[in-house]
């Protein structure tokens, strides 16, 4: 619409305007940019128009010189004709120009030209060339050593006379990268560079690039780069072989290096060393490791090669070690020859050099003694070394080895090892022993015990011998002998004194070689004897006979005599009765000449009867006899026990009951010993064992009872611990068994402090005790009901039944039921009566239950009806309905039920409460002990105590949902039920 | 039973007029019932908790191999051991046995709903579930659910009051996942466990326990059908070690744990669960009467033990164990009579 508005004002502008008869084309030329030289022609169009009177003359003038027109002149163009001329721009240089191409006309006619008789033209020289130029290009880093960095410049410019330009560029390519501008604008004669930067990684070719525009010319230039390693290793391990401890061995490798780099090696084990150390190179370089082992076996190491280059560390390598160090060792580090006879020579002992680890390796042995006692001779790795003393002492050396290996291969190498030796050079080693002999005293007429002496060799010779003695008195055997090399002689020596008083001489052991190959020796001992003569021993007893007098049977008596010795060599003197009712203390016993022994006569009569008999006392050939006389007579006793008004006569061997008591109590019965004989008798001693019985103010023993006299004690039962106990007591050599019974003193009942209706209550008990024994026993529970009915079956233990068993477990003082708890569970039912709990205990099945028996009783009291939980409405129809309450009445007893019904609020009520008489359906149901078939229906009243399921069906008129709820209470003689609403 | 004596009195004229009916009784209260699986015998328990004990082996009137009693106590589902039947059994003293119409005959284990309206039949040869739904009144059986697809084995069942929905839990080593079933549509993962070893929906509530013996935790369940969104009740934290039950009622949500004995009143907001100690054997949480009351221990355990968890204090009670016989007051022996058979 709006193109078509404006040539609508074109049309009637036109109608308005003269129109022009000659024309051109345009009345401006731009010719742009012009390389300098180029020429740029345009057409440049003049017309006559249709109606012109004539034919026109053109011509044409371009003004400066570097525009030009061609043909420079038109002639008879013709109305309605048009014709091209051809305008060029020729530039001599660079920069702007401006002209213009002058048109004029001739024509018989006038025809000024339109619109311009004056084309302006305008237009830029420019140089001719590349508008920018970048180089290199491709940009080539060559060969950069792993690790190395190498920056290489890019250089952007633009040629004088090319037009300004804007440049962007972007890297690409792993490794390549520079800090500068990548983004920036030049003009002619201007350069920009760009410094590339390529880092060496991994080994291998790197290709990148750096790509933008100029202008909108799109440049690329190619980076390349061949990253290659710093250096290499020639070998990259050695292996130094097996080197003896004390030597070395060392191999050579090379560096080769792609560049020239700092070196440093370093070996991280001290058996490998390498050199040199650092040095800067381009060229290969050797070095030299070598290996020194301090231990034996298999060594790894390694020779770290660092590099820097141009102070920057390039990758480094390293260079793999392995050699064995072994040892050449003497089998053992000492040689004792012990003791050698002086002259004499050891037996060779021989010392073996090995390799360790075994080692092929050439070895050349020799050795050295730095004691002429000790000589060596080498064959091959052994060595054979002799002891041989010059005199009595101790010798030691050292036995030097020298070992050089002579491997070829190897650098010759000398180590030494040593071996020390010691021996003792010795005499012939001949001793007695002991070196003297005392005999003592021996009694004249007899001979002494033996004396053994012992003639020792330690020499390496055999030797034959004889003993001679000096003095008669003193003998040995045997008086002549054979001694081995090393062995022994013994001789027994003997002494028989002719007289009294002391004794010596003099035995001389003479003894002569018996070597064949060694030159005969002959030498002697000699051994001091001594001893002394001594009269014989010679006994006497004071007084020479005894009278015991009467002595109680089963009684003893006792009298002192003394024995002595007149003689002068001591007496082992034994006692001996010629009867057993008779003792002597001591029986044995040992007196020196002159000496006295008081000995104890003792006089034990088992019988009745008289006594006659003698102590014989006897040391060695001489004997004394003691004469006795006496008389043992017989006491008669008899014993009663008395418990209350109750006498009981008991026999040695019988029982004593003593009375049941409760633990912590005590009971006494007192026991009655009568002398019932004919003479006096004495009681010595009166014990009682087992802890719980004591005997109570015990008497004074002994006590001596005349005919008829009586001692009483009383003897005392305090149990400890319930169960029986039993113990003894004891008169002398008669013994009586006690026996009590230990009873529960009393037991506290723990747990329930009351018996609410339909509740679960716990029982239990503590005793004031700890029994040292288990007890055991049974709790039982009885019920009598306050109620009409029968029983509750309902009250009972979790066993469903009303007896349980326990335990009071031994060192504890509480009841233990099933389950390990102390206290157990009991339903209390839901009718009015009493529960009474009672307990027995027994202690190893004696009954122990304290008396009375322990009894806790609880009362389950009577109330007014209880409704358990919530009633609910069942059956329920348009018309009909039934509530159902659950609920108990301890006096099973229920009266009424109140149902008040409460409404809604839609409608109204014509029956707002209802009373039900519900006593006769409770006492029938009560009174009921027969079970209904159906479960749901029973109505056992002993299973269910005072509980109930009461269902009322009630019919309706109207509308049900007038009710909202209903009100319930149960009400009896004792009172009534808390209110309980059910909701419809 | 004793018939109530009623009181019929006159009242004004009212919109609404109700009045008791013929037809009241009194009858002993009864806890429930605890079907023994080896014994095969299915008892009452009498009494209220607190006071109770255990009535003599009921007679069903056939031979049942595996029972299942519903929470409400008023009825169970039975399979007869020689044919198979799925029975339903009428605990409230009504018509006795009669066969479960469309029930497949053989499940290995029946599961009811919280609300004992439906039940799900598993057969494990079969891998497959059947749904009942209309209990007790008007049972109906579903077409099998095919379980084939699952992978392991399926270690635990739940089954929702309403919407006909199974939650299963299966278990494959440590690792389980949980599907949800339903009639007609293939089975969908909804979540991982490690090993559950029970599984129940709230009541009438798309909402699901899970108490996982792997993980030893108890997770709840928000919306199976929908976004599943899982949050942690119990675990480790609260000394569980061994999770081996979960049960609902009345609003009240309770988990058994047999490594620490315990029962545990859980908290659905996530709160530390109220703990109560047992001295007994924990093996599980079985619904009885009253006022959520589940009994905790094993059928064959003497005593047996409950946990009564609803109004007023929790408490673990006992209901003494089997004497053997019932002793009359005079000390004679009694057994209570058969029931009523068909």
């Amino acid at each position: 619409m709006r193109r078509a508005l404006i040539g609508l004002v074109l049309v009637l502008a036109g109608a308005v305007a003269l129109q022009a008869q000659c024309t051109v084309s345009k009345s401006s030329i731009d010719f742009g940019n012009v390389n300098v030289g180029a020429n740029s022609p345009q057409i440049l169009t003049v017309s006559v128009a249709a109606g012109f009177p004539g034919t026109v003359n053109f011509s044409f003038q371009a003004v400066p010189t570097v525009f030009s027109v061609s043909p420079q002149s038109l002639i008879g163009v013709a109305a309605g004709q048009s014709r091209d001329v051809t305008v060029s721009f020729t530039p001599n240089g660079a920069g702007a120009a401006q002209g213009e191409v002058l048109v004029n006309t001739s024509s018989q006619f006038n025809c000024p030209v339109s619109p311009t008789n004056a084309v302006i033209l305008t237009g830029t020289g420019v140089a001719a060339g590349a508008p920018f130029t970048i180089s290199p290009n491709p940009l080539n880093f060559g060969n950069v050593v792993a690790g190395a960095t190498r920056t290489l410049p890019i250089t952007v410019a633009i040629p004088s006379g090319q037009n300004p330009l804007d440049f962007s560029f972007q890297i690409t390519g792993a490794g390549f990268s520079t800090s500068d501008p990548l983004a920036f604008s030049l003009t002619a004669g201007l350069s920009q560079t760009i410094n590339i930067t390529f880092t060496a990684g991994a080994n291998g070719a790197f290709t990148g690039a750096l790509q933008g525009t100029a202008g909108s010319t799109p440049v690329f230039v190619s980076l390349q780069a061949n990253v290659v390693p710093a250096f290499t290793l020639s070998p990259t391990s050695l292996a130094l072989g097996d080197v003896l401890l004390g030597c070395s061995a060392s191999q050579g490798a090379q560096v080769i290096p792609n560049a020239t780099l700092s070196f440093s090696l370093a070996s991280d084990t001290s058996f490998f060393t390498v050199a040199p150390t650092a040095f800067v190179t381009g060229v290969t370089q050797a070095v030299q490791v070598r290996f020194t082992p301090s231990s034996v076996g298999s060594t790894k190491g390694t020779i770290s090669v660092a590099a820097t280059l141009n102070n920057n560390p390039v990758l480094g390598s390293s260079l793999s070690l392995t050699g064995r160090g072994f040892d050449v060792v003497p089998n053992t580090a000492a040689a004792d020859f012990g003791s050698v006879p002086v002259g004499g020579a050891s037996p060779p002992q021989t010392v073996t050099l090995a390799t360790a680890p075994v080692t092929a390796a050439t070895l050349l042995f020799s050795a050295t003694s730095d004691n002429p006692a000790f000589t060596v001779t080498m064959n091959g790795g052994q060595a054979q070394i002799t002891f041989r003393p010059s005199a009595v002492k101790a010798e030691s050396g050292t036995i030097t080895f020298t070992i050089t290996r002579t491997d070829q291969g190897f650098t010759p190498c000398v180590v030494t090892r040593a071996v020390s030796v010691r021996g003792a050079g010795v005499s012939l080693g001949l001793a007695l022993n002991p070196t003297s002999v005392d005999f003592g005293p021996v009694t004249l007429g007899t001979t002494s015990p033996n004396k053994n002496v012992s003639l020792n060799s330690t020499a390496t010779l055999g030797f034959t011998g004889t003993v001679t003695s000096d003095n008669p008195a003193f003998l040995v055997t045997p008086a002549s002998f054979s001694l081995s090399a090393g062995g022994a002689q013994a001789f027994t020596l003997n002494f028989r004194p002719p007289a009294t008083g002391a004794a010596s001489g003099t035995l001389t052991f003479s003894l002569t070689s018996t070597s064949v190959s060694a030159a005969a020796f002959q030498t002697s001992l000699t051994l001091q004897v001594t001893g002394t003569g001594q009269a014989p021993v010679t006994l006497t007893v004071t007084p020479t006979a005894l009278d015991f007098g009467d002595v109680t049977v089963g009684l003893a008596a006792s009298r002192t005599v003394t024995v002595t010795n007149t003689g002068q060599a001591p007496g082992a003197v034994t006692a001996t009765p010629s009867t057993p009712t008779v003792t002597v203390s001591p029986s044995t016993f040992n007196l020196n000449g002159g000496a006295s022994q008081q000995v104890v006569i003792g006089f034990l009569p088992a019988t009745s009867g008289t006594l006659q008999a003698r102590v014989d006392f006897a040391a060695g050939d001489t004997t004394v006899s003691l004469g006795l006389a006496g008389r043992g007579v017989i006491p008669t006793f008899s014993y009663t026990f008395v418990a209350g008004q109750s006498n009981t006569p008991v026999s040695p061997g019988g029982s004593i009951g003593l009375p049941t008591t409760p633990v912590g109590s005590s009971n006494a019965v007192d026991f009655q010993i009568r002398n019932s004989g004919t003479v006096a008798g004495t009681v010595g001693r009166i014990v009682t064992s087992g802890g719980t019985f004591t005997l109570l103010t015990p008497p004074t023993l002994p006590a001596t009872l005349a005919p008829g006299e009586t001692l009483t004690v009383r003897v005392s039962f305090q149990p400890a611990t319930p169960g029986t106990a039993t113990g003894s007591l004891t008169v002398d050599n008669q013994s009586f068994t006690l026996s009590g019974l230990g009873r529960v003193r009393a037991v506290t009942f723990t747990g329930a402090g009351s018996t609410p209706p339909r509740t679960q209550q716990t029982i239990g008990f503590q005793l004031p005790d700890r029994p040292t024994t288990t007890l055991t026993g049974t709790l039982t529970l009885e019920f009598v009901p306050n109620a009409l009915g029968g029983d509750d079956q309902m009250i009972a233990f979790p066993n469903g039944l009303r007896r349980i068993d326990f335990t009071v477990p031994a060192n504890t003082d509480l009841s233990t039921f099933t389950g390990g708890v102390n206290q157990i569970g009991f339903q209390t039912g839901t009718v009015a009566g009493t529960i009474t709990f009672r307990l027995t205990l027994q202690a190893g099945g004696v009954d122990v239950t304290p008396a009375p028996a322990p009894a806790q009783i609880f009362t389950v009291a009577r109330a007014g009806p209880v409704i358990v939980g919530t009633p609910t409405i069942a059956s329920r129809t348009a018309t009909t309905f039934q509530v159902v309450v659950v609920g108990f009445a301890t006096s099973r007893e229920v009266n009424t039920a109140t149902f008040r019904f409460n409404a809604s609020g839609t409608g109204s009520l014509q029956t707002p409460a209802l009373t039900l008489n519900a006593n006769a359906a409770y006492i029938d149901f009560y009174s009921s002990i027969a079970a209904d078939p159906n479960p749901a229906r029973a109505t056992n009243a002993n299973l269910f105590g005072s509980q109930f399921t009461m269902t009322v069906p009630f019919n309706v008129t109207g509308d049900l949902a007038a009710i909202r709820s209903v009100t319930i209470t149960l009400s009896n003689g004792d009172g009534t039920s808390a209110a309980v609403d059910v909701s419809f | 039973m004793k018939r109530l004596c009623l009181i019929l009195p006159l009242m004004a004229a009212a919109a609404l007029a109700q009045q008791p009916a013929p037809g009241g009784a009194v009858s002993g209260p009864l806890l429930g019932y605890l079907w023994n699986p080896d014994a095969r015998l299915l008892r009452p328990i009498l009494g209220v908790p607190g006071s109770s004990l255990l009535g003599s082996p009921m007679d069903l009137g056939a031979t049942v191999s595996l029972a299942e009693v519903s929470p409400s106590q008023d009825y169970a589902l039975a399979v007869e051991a020689e044919s198979g039947a799925v029975l339903l059994v009428d605990l409230s003293g009504g018509a006795g046995l009669k066969p479960v119409a469309g029930a497949l005959a053989g499940p290995d284990r029946i599961v009811m709903s919280p609300g004992g309206g439906a039940a799900a039949l598993y057969y494990r040869e079969r891998r497959a579930v059947q749904l009942l739904s209309g209990l007790p009144q008007t049972p109906a059986a579903s077409e099998l659910v095919n379980l084939a697809a699952l992978p392991g084995v399926l270690a635990a069942l739940g089954v929702s009051d309403r919407g006909g929905l199974v939650l299963a839990a299966v278990s494959e080593g440590d690792a389980g996942s949980l599907f949800l079933l339903s009639a007609g549509a293939e089975p969908r993962q909804i979540g991982r466990v490690g090993r559950a070893a029970a599984v129940t929906f709230l009541e009438d509530s798309t909402d699901a326990l899970v108490a996982d013996e792997g993980r030893n935790e108890v997770v709840l369940i928000r919306d199976v059908a929908g976004a599943a969104e899982t949050r942690l009740l119990a675990g480790e934290r609260d000394g569980f070690s061994h999770p081996v039950a979960v049960g609902v009622a009345g609003g009240r949500m309770l988990a058994a744990d047999a490594g620490s004995n315990t029962v545990a009143l859980l908290d659905p907001t996530g709160g530390a669960p109220a703990l109560l100690p047992c001295a007994c054997n924990v093996t599980g949480l079985a619904r009885l009467r009253g006022s959520a009351v589940f009994r905790l221990t094993a059928p064959g355990e003497s005593p047996q033990y409950l946990v009564e968890a609803g109004d007023g204090p929790a408490r673990v009670l006992f209901v003494p164990g089997d004497p053997g016989t019932e002793a009359t007051p005079d000390g004679a022996p009694v057994r209570l009579p058969r029931a009523r058979s068909r």
